[in-house]
């Protein structure tokens, strides 16, 4: 879900390099002193999770968590992706350090949705079974929005599929499985043991719809 | 049950772009080129050791000539039939636009030193001999040169899968990246 630099156009760079960065800003404004070490701790994890690979024929897709990162930390999630993002185009070189504004944006799109997700979810039950249940749909519709926002990146830069119509790729359905069970077994744990990590009752973390 | 036709409208769209996406070599990827006997041969590989097939490889000369095409095996190694001792430049590109590049530098020129030098006209029957010899020897070493190219093409690649490798290292290093800045912003955060 990484985009590498030279793919995409300089008109898709610049807007999605622009919203991302005002996207970062609110999330930047939006921090305080207990949403810092949240903020950390998931931006690390999200930063290893690209190095566990779930092999697929021969590629390979990898954890990218979209899920939690966006049920837990709301808009504070672009500053955590900006940093790990960062980070994984210097060390690890997944993704471009110029389209570093087009993956927050890949990435962190989806991950609001998914805190939308569970704030209405949140409205009608809840009921430790209902958030995992939730937490399930948010691992995988994260990875299905990535997919989506990847794929419509790719043909606003007029990037030639080859043979579009036959890459109907089944890669990311072992990943949607597992990250909706990941998803699902932490966002239980962490209503049970720490609900004020999901921040269910906060006013202010209304994503833009 | 009936589905809600907004619904529908939302999610189709979404669904579509979701299945043309494609996760392959969406990563760093590499390349290793050397040549090999008349040919130049490498392979494209995302991890060290996890070649990728089907990638279009071009190889091209300074001046953008392409010399030739050839497409990954199931390994990710090419090999391209170019005889030439320019320096080749050569590009491999994925089905989702990902790339990877890599340069073969041109041949040394001491074996055409040896092959251009030009004897005095005073010395030219023993020079004769002399050209004979060297060119003999120039031969002698640029068999020497093959075998050794051939006997270090291994390590070459060997030491370029390592190179690609993350190491405990860089993790750890992120991590620690990650930590100074979230430590940065609490300070600053208590200054407020």
């Amino acid at each position: 879900m990484h985009i590498s630099d030279g793919v995409l156009s300089s008109e898709v760079l610049l807007i999605s390099s622009a919203i991302s960065a005002g996207c970062v800003a609110v999330g930047v404004a939006r921090l305080d002193d207990e949403k810092i070490p949240r903020v950390a701790l998931l931006a690390a994890v999200f930063f290893i999770s690209s190095l566990i690979r779930i092999p697929v024929g021969h590629s390979s897709a990898h954890l990218v968590l979209i899920g939690i990162m966006g049920m837990t930390l709301g808009w504070c999630v672009f500053p955590a992706l900006a940093v790990a993002l960062l980070l994984q185009a210097a060390l690890f070189g997944h993704g471009g350090v110029v389209a570093l504004g087009a993956n927050i944006a890949v990435i962190g799109a989806p991950a609001l949705a998914c805190r939308g997700l569970l704030l209405a979810g949140a409205r009608f039950n809840t009921h430790s079974g209902a958030i995992a249940f939730t937490g399930a749909v948010c691992g995988g519709v994260g990875v299905v929005l990535g997919c989506a926002m990847f794929s419509l990146f790719m043909i606003a830069s007029g990037v030639e599929f080859a043979g579009l119509a036959a890459i109907v790729s089944a890669a990311h359905i072992p990943l949607i499985i597992i990250e909706a069970i990941i998803t699902s077994v932490i966002a239980a744990s962490l209503y049970r043991l720490k609900p004020d990590a999901l921040a269910l009752t906060h006013s202010v973390e209304i994503p833009a719809p | 049950m009936t589905i809600p036709r907004r619904f529908l409208l939302a999610v189709l769209p979404l669904l579509a772009l979701f299945l043309i996406s494609d996760v392959a070599h969406a990563h760093g990827l590499h390349m290793f080129a050397a040549r090999e006997d008349g040919r130049i041969t490498g392979y494209v590989y995302a991890h060290a050791d996890e070649g990728i097939p089907g990638m279009t490889v071009t190889a091209r000369t300074t001046d953008d000539e392409v010399l030739g095409t050839a497409i990954t095996d199931e390994g990710g190694a090419f090999s391209l039939d170019i005889d030439t001792e320019e320096e080749i430049r050569i590009t491999a590109v994925a089905d989702d636009g990902h790339h990877a590049h890599a340069t073969v530098p041109a041949l040394g020129d001491d074996h055409a030193h040896a092959h251009d030098h030009a004897p005095a006209p005073e010395q030219e029957h023993a020079a004769d001999d002399a050209h004979t010899q060297n060119h003999s020897h120039a031969m002698e070493l640029d068999d020497m040169g093959d075998v050794v190219a051939q006997r270090l093409l291994p390590l070459e690649q060997r030491i370029d899968s390592l190179e690609a490798k993350i190491g405990l290292r860089d993790i750890l290093g992120g991590i620690g990246y990650i930590l100074g800045l979230a430590g940065i912003a609490a300070f600053l955060m208590r200054r407020k």
